[in-house]
């Protein structure tokens, strides 16, 4: 048979045909090649069936040959709905004013995101975005193609290498990525560099400002070395003076060398003791006794109860005591001296700070004495000597 | 003429033979397939005589099929098959239409 979907698209209709011959009339309509279908014999001389609308509109002259009448008893399909919709004018429009409503609201933008900034801020980034018209309630129709969008946004946007724009449903993500910059060197204020302790200057070199002094000259602390002041009388300017200066500087040191080492030995005697904690209080169980030790350690081992996280004033403690005894051990003289020298030496180097090197180091005094050594040594260090010294305009410079 | 018509029936008699062709299709007759007494279907018919609840007497290409039943209906009909349904009692085929109106 046909499709009930078209045939309710196309509209049907259920009449009733009254006539003394139905039959013929029912053959004609055969003939016609008309398609009738639910067809019911209502009595005698009346027949019911369902028709197309078409076929319906063209039973006129069958009639007139059949002598037949008809009457629409029922109406099915589209056609006919919206004959009834006609009527509901209002619902229509309701209807209708749903749909558009419906598509209005999602063709706003209802959201705008910002992801991916540290140092710019969001605000900065939806402020421009408002500029090249994404903002909340903007119509998604009068928005630009997303990458012209994002191209704008990378053009007006500082501190940025790349924004991407995306629309989804009725949120626009702007996301972006920005452009690292190098660190800006910090900001000096007009300066001299001056000694920073009594010393004969070894090298200087200048990168800023004018040099004062000539290696190999003495110079005190608080000496001008690189003077921030430049230019020639009466056209000067003040800058912030750059440059290294290294200098001799001589560090006496006083050693005290032993020459007997104490050690501690642990003798292997050990006593254990019990303890039963309550609170702040130990109570002794076991291990009573003195066991005649004359130094000793003691090494705690602490177990306090816990009920589900909560640390309980209760536990108990293991203690073992330990004899120790002192060895005393007679070292080398030579040896001592070595490496107490080593250790003088890398004192003073950790003093003169970096990059310093030990130029000459001369033996003051060593005076021998039955447990320890004296010593006296003057080290001589060739490390840098420049320290800075702000220079407060309008004060007049001593030594420039 | 009347050799002719001879002829071809003897044709038409041998090819059925030798194909093994189904009837209907070689002497322009009516297949009806019936589902149990609720539906009938008839191809090949040649139109409605009558149709009464009670009675359907179908035109045929010689003869004519009367279905008697009880709330007899045309589900669906065409030019030339039609779609019963009802509570079928008998089926009763005349040879030639003539004899039995």
């Amino acid at each position: 048979m046909r499709s009930k979907l078209l045939t309710f698209i196309r509209g049907s209709v259920a009449i009733e045909v009254r006539g003394e011959k139905v039959e013929w009339f029912l053959n004609r309509l055969l003939h016609q090649r008309m398609y009738i279908w639910d067809i019911r014999r209502k009595d005698l001389e009346t027949l019911v069936l369902h028709i197309h609308i078409r076929d319906f509109f063209r039973l006129r002259p069958l009639l007139k040959e059949t002598g037949c009448r008809v009457k629409v008893i029922a109406r099915y399909g589209f056609p006919f709905w919206l004959v009834k919709m006609e009527k509901q004018k209002t619902f229509v429009f309701g209807l209708i004013l749903f749909v558009v409503g419906l598509y209005m609201l999602s063709s706003i933008v209802w959201d705008v995101e910002v992801r991916g900034t540290e140092t710019v801020s969001r605000q900065t980034v939806l402020e421009t975005a408002k500029e090249i018209g994404i903002y909340r309630f903007q119509w998604k129709f009068r928005l630009d193609e997303p990458d012209r969008l994002a191209a704008e946004m990378t053009r007006r946007l500082q501190g940025v290498s790349w924004v991407g724009v995306n629309i989804e449903g009725t949120k626009v993500t702007i996301e972006i990525v920005e452009s690292t910059q190098p660190e800006l060197p910090p900001l000096v204020s007009p300066r001299h560099l001056v000694a920073a302790k009594d010393a004969v200057v070894s090298q200087i070199i200048a990168e800023k400002g004018k040099p004062v002094v000539q290696p190999n000259t003495r110079v005190k602390k608080g000496d001008v070395l690189i003077s921030g002041l430049i230019g020639e009388e009466g056209n000067t300017q003040i800058i912030a003076a750059e440059g290294t200066v290294t200098g001799w500087v001589w560090y006496e040191y006083e050693l005290n060398v032993p020459l007997i080492h104490k050690r501690k030995v642990f003798t292997g005697e050990t006593q254990e003791r019990r303890y039963l904690l309550l609170g702040q209080r130990a109570l002794k169980i076991s291990g009573f006794g003195d066991p005649g030790f004359k130094k000793s350690e003691s090494i705690f081992d602490e177990h306090k109860l816990s009920w589900r996280g909560m640390m309980l004033p209760i536990g108990w403690m293991h203690e073992k005591v330990m004899e120790v005894d002192f060895v005393e051990e007679r070292l080398d003289v030579e040896k001592a001296r070595r490496l107490a020298l080593e250790r003088a030496r890398a004192d003073v180097l950790r003093e003169a700070g970096e990059g310093a090197e030990i130029t000459d180091e001369k033996i003051l005094l060593e005076k021998r004495e039955e447990k320890r050594i004296r010593m006296k040594i003057l080290f001589e260090v060739d490390q840098n000597i420049a320290v800075e010294q702000p220079l407060v305009p309008g004060m007049g410079s001593n030594s420039g | 003429m009347n050799s002719m018509r001879r002829l071809s029936k003897k044709l038409r008699s041998l090819g059925n033979r030798v194909l093994d062709l189904p009837k209907d299709v070689i002497f322009d007759l009516p297949r009806i397939t019936m589902i149990g007494n609720m539906q009938l279907y008839v191809e090949n018919h040649r139109g409605v005589r009558k149709f009464t609840p009670d009675k359907l007497t179908l035109q045929l290409s010689s003869g004519s099929l009367e279905i008697t039943g009880k709330q007899l209906v045309i589900r669906a009909i065409l030019n030339e098959e039609v779609f019963i349904e009802g509570v079928v009692e008998q089926v009763k085929y005349w040879p030639d239409f003539r004899r039995n109106d």
